[in-house]
Parts: C-alpha cells; sequence; structure tokens
C-alpha cells in the first residue's frame, strides 16, 4: 500500500478503540446455553404430548374399528390390544422423551 | 483435554464444566474473528454475536464428527454466522452513526470536526468497498493487530492466502485512492 494511503488508514484503525470480552463472558454463555436447554426440554415435552395424545386416540379409534368388523380370533385380539395399546406408544414416548438429537447444519466438522 | 476429546466427553456426559473448557479456551479468537468481519465501525454487537456463535455451536455439537479440528468447525460457524447477522443488520432500519455522536462530544470547533468527519467516511467507504475477505484480513491486521499465522487460522486459510489477500485489498486500495481524494488525509 502506498505510504499515503496505507497511513490514513492505519491511523484511523489503530485510532479505533479496541473491543475487550469482560471476564464473566464464559459464565455468561454458560447460563444462557442454560436458558436454552430449558426451553428446548419444555417444548419438546408439550410436543411429545401432543403427538402421543393424538396417536393413543387414532389408536383406539383404529382398534375398536377393526374389532367392530367382526369376530377375530383370541390371540389375533389380544395382540392387536398389546401392538396398539402399549408397546407402539412406549417406542413413540421412548423415542420423542429422550433427548434430542443433533440439528442438522450446513457446517461440517 | 484436547477439544475433539473434550466435545465426545461433552456429548457423553453433558457436563457443563466441559462446555464451560471449550468456550473459555477459544472465546478471544472467536470475538477476534467476530469484531474483525463487523469491523470498527460496527463493533458493538460483536460481544453478543460471540455469545450467539458460543449458542449455535452448543445446539449443533452433535453434527461435529471429528473430521475437522473443533476449532476450524467454530471459527466456520462463527463466520457463517456473523455474516449472515451482517446482513440482517444492514436491512434494519439506518440509525445515527457513530460519527454523529462524536462530533457532538467533540472538542475542536465545528468546522475541524466536520472536515475531520468528511476525511475518516472517505477511509471508511473505500475500506467497506473492499471484498468482504479482503476487509477482515484489513481490519484484522490493522485494527486488531492479528499476525498472518492467527489469521490464517481463523479464517481456515494458509499464510500465503491471507498474504496475498492482503497484498490484494492493498492493491484495491492503492487503486481507489486518487479517485476517493485520499492523498488530501495527510
Amino acid at each position: 500500500m502506498a505510504p499515503e494511503t496505507e497511513d490514513p488508514i492505519r491511523r484511523l484503525l489503530a485510532a479505533r478503540p479496541r473491543p475487550q470480552l469482560p471476564e464473566d463472558f464464559a459464565a455468561a454463555v454458560m447460563r444462557r446455553v442454560r436458558q436454552q436447554q430449558q426451553a428446548d426440554e419444555r417444548q419438546h415435552r408439550v410436543g411429545a404430548r401432543l403427538v402421543l395424545g393424538a396417536y393413543w386416540l387414532a389408536a383406539i379409534g383404529a382398534s375398536a374399528w377393526i374389532l367392530g368388523q367382526g369376530p377375530l380370533p383370541e390371540w389375533t385380539t389380544a395382540i392387536l390390544w398389546v401392538l396398539a395399546l402399549l408397546l407402539v406408544p412406549a417406542g413413540f414416548a421412548f423415542a420423542l422423551w429422550s433427548r434430542p438429537g443433533a440439528a442438522v447444519t450446513g457446517e461440517r466438522g | 483435554m484436547e477439544d475433539e476429546p473434550a466435545v465426545a466427553e461433552y456429548l457423553r456426559s453433558r457436563d457443563p464444566e466441559v462446555f464451560r473448557t471449550l468456550v473459555e479456551r477459544h472465546q478471544s479468537r472467536v470475538f477476534r474473528l467476530v469484531a474483525g468481519l463487523l469491523g470498527p465501525f460496527a463493533d458493538r454487537d460483536a460481544q453478543e454475536v460471540t455469545q450467539e456463535v458460543f449458542l449455535r455451536a452448543h445446539q449443533r455439537l452433535g453434527s461435529f464428527r471429528g473430521e475437522a479440528r473443533f476449532s476450524s468447525w467454530l471459527y466456520r460457524l462463527a463466520y457463517n454466522y456473523t455474516l449472515q447477522h451482517k446482513r440482517r443488520a444492514r436491512l434494519r432500519l439506518p440509525h445515527l452513526p457513530v460519527d454523529a455522536l462524536e462530533t457532538l462530544s467533540s472538542r475542536d470547533g465545528p468546522h475541524e470536526a466536520a472536515a475531520e468527519r468528511e476525511r475518516r467516511q472517505t477511509v471508511e467507504r473505500l475500506l467497506e468497498g473492499l471484498p468482504e475477505l479482503y476487509r477482515t484480513v484489513v481490519y484484522l491486521h490493522y485494527w486488531l493487530d492479528a499476525t498472518v499465522e492467527e489469521m490464517a487460522e481463523l479464517l481456515a486459510v494458509p499464510s500465503g492466502t491471507v498474504k496475498s489477500y492482503l497484498s490484494r485489498a492493498r492493491a484495491r486500495l492503492r487503486a481507489q485512492d486518487c479517485a476517493a481524494g485520499i492523498e488530501g488525509v495527510d
């Protein structure tokens, strides 16, 4: 850079105050991380309950409809109820209540 | 503990102290990169943006696969987020420039203050007219006194590339100086 160009730029930039991080910066970040985690958990719980509630209603309705179609062998009915009301919702509950996975991001590491 | 094992340990244990260690280890570098990208005329947001970078890093830590160094991943995230912040900030309504406030409190007379402000604006315009990367290396080098090696690490490019950016930035400023009347500054 020619001196006549570089000097004013150096002078202007050198005159600007250097920004400083406060000493408690890491503590402030950790506070916000905790807030973020709490908010995520709240949101996650509400979503999980809504989905699970809807599933239960649908499962009960579907099971009642199937059972209402006609006589089924004893063992079929038992399996149907176990699947509809216990195993599948339990699987959903486990998947939804467990810690959410990492978000998909553009950054590759 | 190195960064990458610390990330794995945090994902396993969710021990906040481990993440805090990572924040403390990288906060200065991330802050300098953010400030360098925002520049000395918009650096008031640097602290807030740096906090957001660490929050995003925390949210996305699960996507860190350990194929690159954690620092490179973090600096890339900081770079992308800061540019996004700058674009959003440009869309906001114009605010009272810093220079106007400085003029109000200046001890010089109104004419001297106005002339000085005009000179500053000329240089600011020259700098803001540079491409993003060139401007960033100029700010990092001349404002934040970053070394070529530090800039190379922050921008994830070889040292030679940083030198080339600096050299091209100087060439562009030299080419523009006459048209901008910068020689009148000295």
